[in-house]
């Protein structure tokens, strides 16, 4: 046995036992998969909140409504989630109004119920995937860390056979093992960080979408 | 306007820029750290003593029965001279005949004796030709077991030297793990011990032949090879007895 051993990245690996290697396998996947979500959010986040303080300025600057109908209309898929909540509030109002419904509270109340199934509906969408990279970011650490002890107790056991035991005979068995620690944080520590600021952006949209529905309840009751 | 769908234009750039971000991380592991042990300060063990000699008592077994057996020398009959037959004489010219007779055997004798003499010389010749060409097969064979030999030996010499080698690492390594640097030691600093080893790895005694410069440099070096001990010797007695005197160059 060399004292210097080859200790490059591909060794390692290569080297591992098959359930480190499985395990390394898993969480590149894993990795993978919550990079992906957290560039997908990323891009879903912003134009949504981006959509909001566009149609916000543009609702606040336009008094007529039935035209502003008529663009979110246009819109079609592009429009964003407040536009969407807009919408759905306008044309339930309408259809009420058109019925030739008396009671103003059962209009209000039917505009408030479509808002608000829109507003679930988008909130729903703008949280999707997100439990997943909470779910990555609290337990890929685990799996690597359950790799790197398997890793490890592989290590001491084929110690045991040896008769002069140095650190060289520990020391590639360990490293191998460590990378796959080294691949669960790799994974967890980004979904972490990535899922704890979406969730504070999306809660933010969230309180903003409530308040706008409570402006537009009004602006319509004052339409009666 | 469809509520239920929602169209996502960035997944594609999103998959890219996961796969972008996997791509440097490996890369980073590739090429931006090194994970080769390598320690910067390092003693340098040299031997004192070089190999022994060890062609003139290496023994080649294989040579010897590889060797095919000499051809036997080929028996060169020479071939019986021809018998002269004897003519039955006419009554009448008996005498003359009897006279040519005596002059044809005579004729005869000394023609075949003339015919042996060139089959004499013809073998000769045929024989110091075999002679030759056996000495010319005899050389060829003894080169060729030399070469046998030779390379035999080569591989001989370069498992000894790996195995000299390996104990010479593992000598360094273990006075490498013992060595307690004091502070300030300049790196051109350079500390030469004489040592004398047991067979069983003890040291006998450690001479420092040239100092560093540096006197707690020397002195912690000096502990170190004591703390190594007992240093990894060689099972082969033979080998081992290489490792009795080792010349060590410690540096920082």
């Amino acid at each position: 046995m060399d004292v210097i051993q080859d200790l490059s990245f591909v060794h390692l690996v290569e080297n591992a036992s098959v359930l480190v290697q499985l395990v390394m396998g898993l969480l590149l996947l894993v990795s993978l998969l919550s990079w992906w979500y957290i560039f997908l959010k990323m891009f879903t986040v912003r134009r949504a909140i981006r959509q909001s303080a566009a149609f916000e300025d543009e609702f606040w600057a336009n008094s007529d409504l039935n035209d502003l109908y008529h663009q979110v209309k246009n819109a079609g898929m592009e429009a964003g989630s407040m536009e969407r909540i807009f919408s759905a509030g306008i044309s339930e109002f309408a259809k009420l109004k058109k019925k030739g419904s008396v009671d103003n509270n059962a209009i209000m109340d039917g505009a408030r119920r479509a808002m608000r199934a829109t507003y679930q509906r988008e909130m729903d969408h703008l949280e999707s995937h997100l439990s997943f990279l909470a779910t990555v970011g609290s337990v890929s650490p685990y799996v690597g860390l359950f790799g790197t002890v398997w890793g490890i107790m592989n290590a001491f056991r084929s110690l045991s056979s040896v008769g002069q035991a140095t650190l060289a005979h520990v020391a590639p068995g360990i490293a191998e093992a460590l990378v796959a620690t080294a691949m669960g944080l790799f994974a967890a520590i980004p979904a972490v960080v990535a899922y704890n600021r979406y969730a504070h952006d999306i809660n933010r949209l969230s309180t903003r979408f409530e308040s706008f529905m409570e402006e537009f309840s009004n602006v319509l009751q004052r339409q009666q | 306007m469809d509520a239920y769908t929602y169209n996502e234009p960035n997944r594609v750039s999103a998959m890219l820029l996961a796969l972008l971000v996997h791509g440097l991380f490996f890369s980073f592991l590739f090429f931006g750290f090194n994970w080769h042990v390598r320690s910067p300060r390092h003693v340098e063990v040299q031997m004192w003593d070089k190999l022994p000699d060890m062609k003139a008592d290496a023994p080649a077994p294989h040579a010897a029965q590889e060797l095919p057996p000499p051809a036997a020398p080929p028996k060169v009959a020479p071939p019986p001279p021809k018998a002269v037959e004897p003519e039955l004489p006419h009554k009448a010219d008996i005498e003359f005949k009897e006279k040519k007779k005596k002059q044809e055997r005579l004729k005869q004798e000394e023609e075949a004796k003339a015919r042996l003499e060139a089959q004499k010389i013809a073998e000769k010749q045929k024989v110091l030709a075999q002679e030759r060409q056996e000495a010319a097969r005899t050389a060829m064979e003894n080169a060729r077991i030399q070469a046998l030999k030779a390379q035999m030996q080569a591989e001989l010499d370069s498992e000894r030297q790996a195995q000299v080698s390996h104990f010479k690492d593992m000598i360094q390594a273990k006075i490498r793990r013992n060595i307690v640097m004091p502070p300030d030691v300049p790196d051109s600093a350079e500390a030469q011990f004489f040592v004398i080893v047991l067979p069983g790895g003890d040291v006998v005694s450690v001479t420092l032949k040239k100092s560093s410069g540096n006197a707690a440099y020397d002195a912690a070096a000096e502990r170190a090879i004591y703390k190594a001990q007992p240093l990894p010797m060689p099972p082969d007695a033979d080998l081992a007895r290489m490792f009795r005197e080792l010349r060590l160059s410690i540096k920082p």
